[in-house]
């Protein structure tokens, strides 16, 4: 391994690409927040530079460290993860009606956030263990089901259904990735149809439901559960194809768009920046993404590239989601658009996936 | 790891499309929904005009009132629970409302529930009511400034100045002049965010949303002096009603003009018809003896009459197209002197006779009988002139000395006008001049050219004749004012009942000018239907000479010197100007002066005994005292004016 590092210059293996892209998308973040936040509280922006300049932070010195060390602490962090949902459940403060906050003074931070690379890093790391290339059958899927399981089963007890979901998500991606037998699919399928038809039926609160109703028909109440998606829908479409430019979004500046600093950030870009915008932010993302994808290519060993892949899945599912959720062709659901989206839990996960995926690239095999 | 990516294409692909579809295919649908939630439309009435004597003494002041309007789409309540659903919230909401309003909860229910964006709630309203709606904290409830007419003077002049309903003028100058009163209406576009909270608009958009000021020609002392004493008058003879016009016969001004019984402006609703009817403006009256001024003045003019001819007067009684017509006072040869002066009906048939049915009638036409005055005046109207293929010789005669014929007082007033002007009549002025809005002081509606009726000399033959009147002989003698010459004649008019003329119904009237030289003033007085003294010279003519006495006193014109002319001096006191002070109604209280300019403000409250201690500039907005409380001991009124505020709307 040292010899491996020894042979290539270590700067030259760098991942610039993937740098730029994420910092692209947090500086877009930081400016449509200097907007969003504006009305509410105009030093927001700062706060969120404040977490991405702790998470570039992170993400440097994750980057200087091997990242098999992941692969060893891996179920450590995994677990002290699941402690601090459990914990959340237990003392947790609530806000808008679920127990989601660890506060520690001034600062709050989301577990549920961080369980999110804990399970990716769990995950890569039992793969990795994991002997052969085959794909999977019933009964190797018992454990990583487990592990994707127990987190996601805490948080839709906060409740937070989007982020279980994502976990979720998440984890199945990575299950995906390695291969399943199709028989076994098949089964899992019809296993996911039933689970959500009792979620729906005996787990799921009556706003949860509402919301998920509303999003087939948003305009049916659009003074009640159809508010958030129907404003939504007013500030993304109003922005046409050029925008109203920069603060003078009137869905966003007359407070008509609601939770404008996170989930509904990209509602701001869109009314404000116009379908341009829009599709440029869509841009930097994807070739964020593609850089992920890149270094996963690249990967010298399976942890490597699942970690890679996972991170992927991570940002790219919650970029679908929430963009799909703005637009209204997906319920809303409060899930926020990574690194774009105000949220310093959000953007240190982030950041500390991307440390681990440029350690990963700086020790590919080349 | 490409079937991924792949996927993934795929995924950005579905998005890309779904935000071409939202802001590209269905942009301009959503944009309008986004205006039509951000803005909301509301008109805003100008701050109406106001209406100040020739002296710039408020007759008609407007004073700020807050009016209510829901936007029901967006009522909400700001803090406190909410409640579970809309139906309650709305419900909740209008009782509320009613209870803070004072209005029955299915009214406020009806105008929530409206299918509109903009429905008024409560116009004018007090500032108690205003603020305890406000207290409410209602997203959805908007308030406005409105203008809200008050009459600082009661019922002063209010025949001519008329009267507003909830919009606009209904009656009057008010009605005559209402679009310039009102000014423009400003249509203000107002954004306003998601809680229903109004951002202000720009306030210097609102500047200039104040319609015009008017100044009459009336100057309030006189009008206080005329209104007193035909209310005087009404009251010894028990009339049915008495009127007065005060002209200046030189420019055609009304310096006062006033028939009672008026009533109250805040009695408008249950006023009688006969306590509304302007009788002064278009009370069309058969005026009798006060019409042969006209027939002789003609006569004199066409030179068909000869000033020092003497006719026969037939003791009395005398034939005419088997029509008898008998004199109160018999006489015989008599000079034209004698025929005014003791006002002979025969004698007057015979010099209409002289000049013809249609030469008559055209100079009847030219004194501005059987025409509109042109007055800015709604009620001005045109009495009745019979037409020309009527008058033959009955009817000419009868017209001569004043019966069937209808006149108007202000017609009668400005005939009699154009004999004191030397024979020139000026068109009556009601309206002096105009400040429109942005002007920075009067404009001044110019004099029109005065039209000849009469040649001098035929006038000046009349002047010297209804001087007569007034002498030791005449009918007019109790018209006399102590050191001054006059001139003017009586009327006593049967009144037509069914086509009778009842021998106890009368119209007393006395109408002439003073100083007789040089005339300042044209006054007429009508006692209609007096009871116990019937006659003009009983019942009208003492009226004259008081409300004389006093105008001229009053303007500042001296009793005959050695020289014989009156001289003018200062304007002195009038009692009556005394008796104006309680501007402040319920005087030794602070006096409203909100919504007044500085200079207003300024002058109601040196009326009411106060000093202004002024902040700011422009519209008076607070004042400490408030209005009602007892006078302070310093004798002194804060009051914080703002400016470019006449319609802005309140947080």
């Amino acid at each position: 391994m040292a010899t491996d590092f020894q042979r290539t210059p270590w700067l030259q293996n760098l991942h610039g690409p993937l740098i730029l892209s994420v910092l692209a998308v947090g500086a877009l973040g930081v400016y449509n927040l200097r907007s969003a936040a504006m009305n509410l509280a105009p030093n927001l922006y700062l706060t969120q530079l404040m977490w991405i300049g702790l998470g570039a932070l992170a993400a440097a010195v994750i980057t200087l460290i091997d990242y098999r060390i992941f692969e060893k602490a891996a179920f450590f962090i995994y677990g002290v993860c699941l402690v601090l949902l459990a914990v959340v459940l237990l003392y947790g403060s609530v806000r808008n009606g679920s127990r989601r906050w660890l506060e520690f003074g001034r600062v709050a931070v989301q577990p549920s956030e961080f369980i999110k690379l804990g399970l990716i890093l769990a995950l890569a790391s039992y793969f990795q263990r994991q002997p052969g290339t085959a794909a999977l059958g019933m009964t190797q899927l018992i454990r990583p089901f487990l592990m994707i399981g127990v987190p996601a089963l805490l948080i839709m007890k906060q409740p937070d259904l989007g982020t279980a979901g994502l976990v979720i998500l998440t984890g199945m991606s990575m299950v995906v990735f390695m291969g399943i037998r199709w028989r076994t699919l098949l089964v899992l399928i019809v296993a996911a149809a039933g689970g959500v038809w009792a979620l729906w039926n005996f787990y799921m609160k009556q706003y949860q439901k509402d919301r998920v109703m509303n999003f087939l028909d948003p305009e049916a109440d659009v003074l009640g559960t159809g508010y958030h998606a129907w404003q939504s829908l007013i500030a993304v479409g109003s922005g046409q194809l050029g925008g109203k430019g920069f603060m003078k979004g009137t869905q966003t500046q007359l407070s008509f768009l609601p939770e404008q600093q996170t989930d509904f950030a990209f509602s701001v870009w869109a009314e404000e920046w116009g379908f341009l915008g829009a599709a440029g932010l869509l841009l930097v993302y994807f070739l964020l993404l593609y850089n992920c994808v890149s270094v996963a290519r690249h990967a010298s060993d399976r942890f490597g590239m699942l970690v890679a892949v996972g991170s992927m899945s991570l940002i790219f599912w919650q970029m679908l989601i929430n963009v799909a959720m703005v637009t209204g062709v997906f319920p809303v659901v409060g899930v926020p658009l990574p690194l774009f989206s105000y949220g310093g839990s959000s953007v240190l996960t982030v950041f500390v996936c991307v440390g681990i995926m440029l350690s990963v690239s700086l020790r590919r095999d080349s | 790891m490409a079937a991924m990516a792949c996927l993934m294409a795929v995924f950005f692909l579905l998005v890309l499309g779904r935000a071409y579809d939202l802001m590209i295919l269905q942009g301009e649908k959503y944009a309008r929904l986004a205006n039509s939630q951000t803005e909301v439309s509301v008109e805003i009435p100008a701050r109406r005009g106001e209406i100040f004597d020739r002296n710039g003494a408020p007759l008609a002041v407007s004073v700020e009132k807050s009016s209510i309007y829901l936007m029901p789409g967006d009522i909400r309540i700001m803090y406190g629970p909410r409640p579970p659903s809309r139906e309650d919230l709305r419900e909740q909401v209008a009782g509320q409302l009613a209870l803070a309003l004072g209005m029955p909860v299915d009214q406020v229910r009806k105008r929530i529930h409206a299918q509109s964006s903009f429905q008024w709630l409560a116009r004018k309203v007090d500032d108690e009511t205003a603020r305890k709606v406000r207290d409410l904290q209602l997203a959805g409830v908007g308030f406005v400034k409105e203008s809200e007419r008050q009459y600082p003077n009661g019922s002063l002049a209010i025949h001519a100045l008329g009267m507003m309903g909830l919009d606009k003028g209904i009656e009057g100058v008010e009605e005559h002049f209402n679009d310039v009163l009102n000014g423009r209406k400003l249509n203000v576009t107002r954004v306003r965010d998601a809680r229903g909270l109004n951002l202000f608009a720009d306030e210097r958009e609102l500047v200039g949303s104040r319609g015009a000021d008017l100044w009459l020609t009336i100057d309030r002392t006189i009008q206080l002096i005329v209104e007193q004493e035909i209310r005087a008058a009404h009251e010894k003879s028990h009339a049915l009603r008495t009127a007065a016009v005060v002209q200046d016969p030189a420019t055609g001004d009304i310096l006062a003009i006033a028939s009672w019984p008026a009533y109250e402006p805040e009695n408008f609703q249950t006023a009688s018809v006969l306590e509304r009817y302007p009788f002064a403006f278009n009370g069309a009256y058969e005026p009798g003896s006060t019409m042969k001024v006209f027939t002789l003045a003609a006569a004199l003019d066409h030179r068909v009459l000869q000033p020092d001819e003497r006719l026969d007067c037939e003791n009395g009684r005398w034939t005419v197209g088997g029509k008898v017509i008998k004199d109160d006072h018999r006489l015989g040869l008599s000079s034209i002197e004698q025929i005014l002066a003791q006002s002979s009906n025969i004698c007057s048939a015979k010099i209409g006779l002289r000049l013809g049915g249609e030469t008559l009638r055209q100079y009847f036409l030219r004194f501005g009988f059987g025409a509109r005055t042109g007055v800015d005046h709604p009620a001005d109207s045109k009495g009745l002139l019979q037409p020309a293929e009527q008058w033959g010789q009955v009817v000419t005669a009868n017209v001569s000395f004043g019966q069937g014929i209808s006149v108007t007082p202000l017609q009668l007033t400005s005939g009699v006008s154009a004999i004191a002007n030397g024979g020139v009549q000026r068109r009556p002025r009601l309206v002096r001049g105009m400040r429109e809005p942005g002007d920075s002081s009067i404009r001044e509606f110019p004099l029109e050219e005065g039209r000849e009726i009469v040649s001098a000399s035929a006038a000046s033959i009349m002047k010297r004749l209804m001087h007569a009147v007034t002498g030791p002989q005449g009918t007019g003698k109790s018209a006399n004012v102590e050191g001054f010459k006059s001139a003017g004649k009586t009327g006593t008019a049967q009144k037509a009942e069914k086509g009778e003329y009842p021998d106890h119904l009368r119209i007393a009237s006395y109408a002439g000018f003073i100083p007789l030289e040089k005339p300042r003033i044209t006054i007429l007085v009508i006692v209609d239907e007096p009871k116990g003294d019937r006659y003009g010279s009983q019942v009208a003519a003492p009226v004259f000479s008081r409300i004389a006495a006093r105008s001229l006193k009053y303007l500042g014109v001296t009793p005959v010197s050695a020289s014989g002319v009156a001289a003018v001096l200062p304007p002195v006191n009038d009692p009556a100007r005394e008796e104006q002070r309680p501007a402040a109604p319920g005087s030794g209280k602070v006096p409203e002066l909100r919504g007044l300019s500085m200079i207003e403000a300024m002058n109601q409250a040196r009326d009411a005994g106060l000093r202004v201690a002024p902040a700011g500039s422009g519209i008076a907005e607070q004042q400490d005292p408030p209005a009602g409380n007892p006078l302070p001991a310093n004798r002194e009124v804060r009051v914080f004016f703002t400016s470019g505020v006449h319609a802005r709307e309140e947080p």
